[in-house]
């Protein structure tokens, strides 16, 4: 077997408003089973509506904000929403709750706020960065 | 925006339908030594022979699959999520379109 590579997923696009998520998700999937290792999921720019607790698809819709925690929890697979893209699109944790004096927050477990740090942290340690990107 | 050209052995993903601006980029940014997977939108570039995508290029079964292109003559070369993995696993230099 070849080598195995350290991956850092960046997802840009939302879900249903574009295929990124689902396609990541295949890919992570599949990643793992080629006996690679996936360091971090990072969401950035619409990205980050995936991390959302709110999310409520009709139940005959693939739920990709609780497809990507389970996938997260099971395979305890750090994961992080950009905090600039998140503030202004409504994804909130407790902190950025208590800071912002916000009525209510709803970042989704396992999911953390984390700044660009972590992304530059991901493109330095791990062997590849892969982008998923949305339709626009 | 800026020109991108991707120097050789570059591995691009693109997702982008065919009319889309980014489209046009990525084949201008195209290498001959250069290796395509088309995925989700972009699967539609297999319906359109004057866009001369390189040989090599390849397309995601299931998004061909998705959009109801099975049955395109000449058949387009199709991939599994699997061999997307593979495909990343030898290039390091890789672009989302």
């Amino acid at each position: 077997m070849s080598k195995a590579i350290a991956y850092t997923i960046v997802i840009t696009g939302a879900p249903w408003a574009s295929q990124a998520p689902q396609t990541a998700l295949m890919f992570a999937r599949e990643a793992l089973l080629a006996g690679h290792r996936i360091d971090r999921v990072f969401l950035y720019g619409d990205g980050v509506h995936l991390a959302s607790a709110l999310s409520t698809p009709p139940s005959d819709e693939t739920h990709w904000p609780r497809a990507w925690s389970e996938f997260l929890e099971q395979q305890n697979i750090p994961a992080a929403a950009c905090i600039a893209s998140a503030l202004r699109r409504g994804v909130i944790d407790e902190t950025e709750q208590a800071r912002y004096e916000l009525a209510a927050s709803n970042l989704r477990a396992p999911f953390e706020i984390a700044g660009l740090g972590e992304w530059v942290e991901g493109n330095l340690k791990s062997d590849r960065t892969l982008y998923f990107h949305g339709s626009h | 925006m800026t020109e991108i050209t991707a120097s050789s052995d570059t591995l691009h993903i693109v997702n982008k339908a065919p009319d889309h601006p980014r489209f046009g980029t990525f084949l201008r940014a195209l290498s001959d030594t250069d290796s395509v997977v088309l995925i989700e939108d972009a699967v539609l570039a297999c319906t359109d022979p004057s866009l001369r995508l390189p040989k090599s290029c390849v397309a995601l079964t299931a998004d061909i699959d998705a959009r109801g292109l099975q049955d395109l003559q000449p058949a387009p070369h199709m991939i599994s999520y699997g061999d997307l993995v593979r495909l990343t696993e030898q290039h390091e230099q890789i672009i989302s379109w």
